[in-house]
């Protein structure tokens, strides 16, 4: 904690000078052998890497229009350059994220466009050298894929994709970032981020249903592996285990208890996370959704619902029908998959669940809109959604609801800084840093309205802010989620 | 027909063939490529009809611009649209309009039509002398902003020098060195197919320097970003409708 210095927090959000070189020496841990060959990458630098990359890179472009086009038709406007949370946490100029995507482009331009083969120098083309491979491992690991920077952009230019697109190239020639791959390699073999094996899965479970019947009265059930229930619920493995993930799992179990919706985990797809989106990689995103279709047949089950997580929502929502469809052999009267979300305010709004909102009295709540699902999904039948429906909720089990600055929130929302595979402990001064501009606004309404409880429903926000929250003096027990809130407020037994 | 004209004949049909050429090879390329996955930037319009006037809104109005940076969007926009004016009132002169004369006929569209029209109409070529007051704007603000002079290379300031040298050389044409305008008119039409060669005004080196400078913007379009002109287009992150969930979206090489 000593050599690492959060801002110091305002309540503005001031765009940083220029300070070139400013974070060049965070990088993340490389993925040894086993790791990279587990799942299907050479297990070291290859000698010929660099015709390698040449040729990974052109077969990307052929298979990725995304890619193609943003490569081609950026204008160097800058509309985007003060949109990165990593920038104006760090000033780091290839932080902006067109100056993170030359760094790829640079390198197209010099081996794809007459441009770039002839006149290198005046259009920005460098050869792939091994700096240049170097600066692409430290700063495609310091971009969350959170999408803000498309946003702003006149063509929409994603710079995730464009990040996604250099982890992939980097892969393929055998140079890989530990943390992702190990968790990806975990997922394959054992079924979810953290490792956790059945039998530990199960043992938690019924801890959890314990302390549930010790403090309700009630008897919640956390099912697993049961065949013939009608919802399977996906979920981010941090929920099993996780503070303060697990209380909203606790939250979940409690909605489907009070609404009588018979349900079940599975210890095959006991994880929503889907780490294969961070890496760009097609094969490995497709391998883990795949687990959720085997899991869906082999339970029986009618309908699929996922977890608070963010990315995972993502993959789910806007892939997983492309990835692992199509859903005919499930009840087609609800859309697949399903937020918790969804479900939820569903619940509420037709009466089925009993609140007592005055049981988060002690809360000043706000709502943290997480990158992937603000920009990157949506809930309900309507576009924006994914705004309404989780602050829906959050009105209904909560008296005190302030939003932040709207410049911070909804598809403008800054990501908390631990996203897109940067969770990690390697990369801690970063995500103190990136983590800047939500942080300046959650102060702001700390200071002016008392805000103490900042509702998020994503896994990797919640343990991000856990973890950084302190280095700028906020309790962390100051994040938390949705269905947190709604495991306080939910009254069981009520109905009847 | 000296040599010179020759060159200046040359010089027309290698840029149109390198800009049609190389624009249509980029298309060709775009539209062949696939999106193996749904990525609209959310929240986004759930039908193919509002994903188009998604993109409509921002190759119209640059909403996204105008959200993300004001001084870039008034500069950049007054530039489009001087752009989009000087084309409008180039590509009318086969119809015997002078560039920045303003005789053209509305009044067979009616009286109402005609009215709302013609001032507009006669407005716009007085815009002229705000492309290149914008081009100066935009060079000003690459220039000035530690942000943008980090992201400049040598290629961007020279497309914006080289729009403003056809700006800036159009304004003069029309308010201070008047061409020859039927011997402008006369080479510009030799150029047409079908249409004999005529010789090139060489008594008028600024029209010259004009028509030099428009061929080079054509020649570079290609590999430049002016391909924004296409890809704005193209972004699966604009023109994709959010509609995953109802509707299964494969791509032949992701669908094993
Ligand atoms: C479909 C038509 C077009 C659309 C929608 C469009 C849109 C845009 C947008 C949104 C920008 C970024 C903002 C800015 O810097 O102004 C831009 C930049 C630019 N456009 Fe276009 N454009 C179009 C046609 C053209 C044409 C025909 C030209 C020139 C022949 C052109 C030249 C430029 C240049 C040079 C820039 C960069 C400006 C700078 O350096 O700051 N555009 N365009
Ligand atoms: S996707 Fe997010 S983290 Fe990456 S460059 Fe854009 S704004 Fe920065
Ligand atoms: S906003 Fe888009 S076009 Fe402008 S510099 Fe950034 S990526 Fe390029």
């Amino acid at each position: 904690m000593a050599d690492i210095k959060a801002p110091e927090l305002t309540g503005r959000i001031d765009v940083p000078a220029v300070s070139e070189g400013a974070s060049a020496e965070i990088r993340p841990h490389v993925a040894g052998e086993a790791l990279m060959t587990k799942i299907g990458f050479p297990g070291k630098l290859v000698d010929d890497w660099q015709a390698r990359a040449i040729e990974k890179m052109g077969d990307l472009l052929s298979k990725y229009r995304s890619l193609q086009v943003f490569l081609d038709i950026c204008v160097q406007c800058g509309s985007c350059t003060d949109k990165c949370h990593y920038f104006l946490g760090t000033g780091d100029p290839k932080n902006m994220p067109v100056a993170r995507q030359e760094l790829l482009r640079s390198v197209y331009r010099r081996y794809f466009t007459p441009g770039g083969k002839y006149v290198p120098g005046w259009v920005g083309a460098r050869d792939l050298t091994e700096d240049v491979l170097k600066e692409w491992f430290v700063y495609f690991h310091q971009c969350s894929q959170c999408r803000r920077c498309s946003v702003f952009c006149p063509y929409g230019i994603d710079t995730a994709e464009i990040s996604m697109a250099a982890r992939e190239i980097m892969d393929s020639i055998g140079m890989g970032q530990k943390y992702s791959n190990e968790i990806i390699g975990k997922v394959h073999t054992i079924g979810n981020n953290l490792g956790i094996p059945d039998r530990a899965l199960a043992d938690t479970l019924e801890t959890l249903e314990e302390e549930a019947k010790e403090s309700t009265n009630v008897d919640v059930k956390l099912p697993l592996n049961v065949k013939g229930a009608d919802v399977l619920l996906v979920t981010p493995s941090a929920d099993f285990f996780s503070e303060p993930h697990v209380e909203g799992l606790v939250g979940y179990a409690k909605v489907f208890h009070q609404a009588g919706i018979s349900w079940t985990l599975s210890s095959y797809a006991s994880e929503a996370a889907n780490f294969g989106l961070f890496i760009g990689n097609y094969d490995n995103m497709r391998k883990i959704a795949q687990r959720i279709r085997q899991a869906a047949i082999d339970l029986g089950v009618k309908r699929i619902v996922i977890g608070e997580c963010g990315h995972a929502w993502r993959v789910a929502y806007s892939f997983l029908n492309t990835l692992a469809g199509p859903w005919d052999f499930l009840d087609s009267r609800y859309p697949v998959p399903q937020h918790v979300c969804e479900v939820t305010y569903d619940l509420i709004n037709r009466g089925a669940l009993k609140l007592d909102p005055t049981a988060n009295d002690q809360y000043t709540v706000t709502f943290h809109d997480s990158c992937n699902v603000a920009r990157a999904s949506r809930m309900g039948d309507r576009p924006g959604g994914q705004f309404e429906i989780p602050r829906g909720i959050v009105k209904a089990v909560a008296n005190k609801f302030v939003e932040m600055d709207p410049e911070t929130t909804r598809d403008r929302t800054f990501c908390c800084g631990g996203g897109g595979g940067l969770l990690t402990d390697e990369l801690l001064d970063l995500r103190v840093k990136g983590a800047m501009p939500r942080m300046q606004a959650l102060k702001r309404v700390m200071d002016s309205d008392g805000v103490n409880y900042m509702a998020s429903i994503c896994a990797i926000c919640k343990a991000q802010f856990t973890k950084i929250m302190p280095y700028y003096k906020v309790p962390r027990e100051t994040i938390g989620g949705v269905h947190q809130l709604v495991s306080n407020a939910i009254v069981l037994g009520a109905k009847e | 027909m000296n040599p010179i004209s020759w060159f200046f004949v040359g010089l027309a049909y290698a840029a149109g063939a390198v800009f049609a050429l190389g624009f249509g090879w980029k298309l060709w390329i775009w539209l062949r490529t696939p999106n193996p996955l749904i990525i609209p930037t959310t929240p986004a319009p759930t039908t193919a009809g509002g994903a188009a006037a998604r993109v409509a809104g921002e190759a119209l109005f640059f909403k996204s611009l105008f959200r993300g940076n004001r001084w870039t969007w008034f500069f950049g926009y007054l530039m489009h649209l001087s752009i989009a004016v000087a084309l409008m009132r180039h590509a009318v002169v086969p119809l015997g309009v002078p560039v920045g004369g303003s005789d053209l006929d509305f009044t067979a569209l009616g009286p109402a039509l005609n009215d709302l029209i013609r001032p507009i109409w006669d407005a716009t070529f007085r815009l002229g002398p705000l492309f290149p007051i914008a081009v100066i704007g935009l060079l000003a603000r690459r220039a000035w902003v530690a942000r943008t002079r980090y992201i400049s290379y040598a290629a961007d300031y020279a497309i914006l020098l080289l729009l403003l040298g056809i700006g800036g050389s159009g304004v003069l044409m029309k308010y201070v060195w008047e061409p020859d305008v039927d011997a402008v008119h006369h080479f510009v039409f030799g150029l047409n197919p079908g249409h004999p060669f005529a010789p090139a005004p060489l008594g008028d080196p600024l029209f010259l320097f004009h028509f030099t400078m428009v061929m080079t913007l054509m020649m570079v379009f290609p590999f430049s970003k002016l391909l924004h002109v296409g890809g704005i287009f193209f972004s699966p992150t604009r023109n994709q409708p959010d509609n995953p969930r109802e509707v299964r979206h494969v791509t032949p090489w992701a669908s094993r």
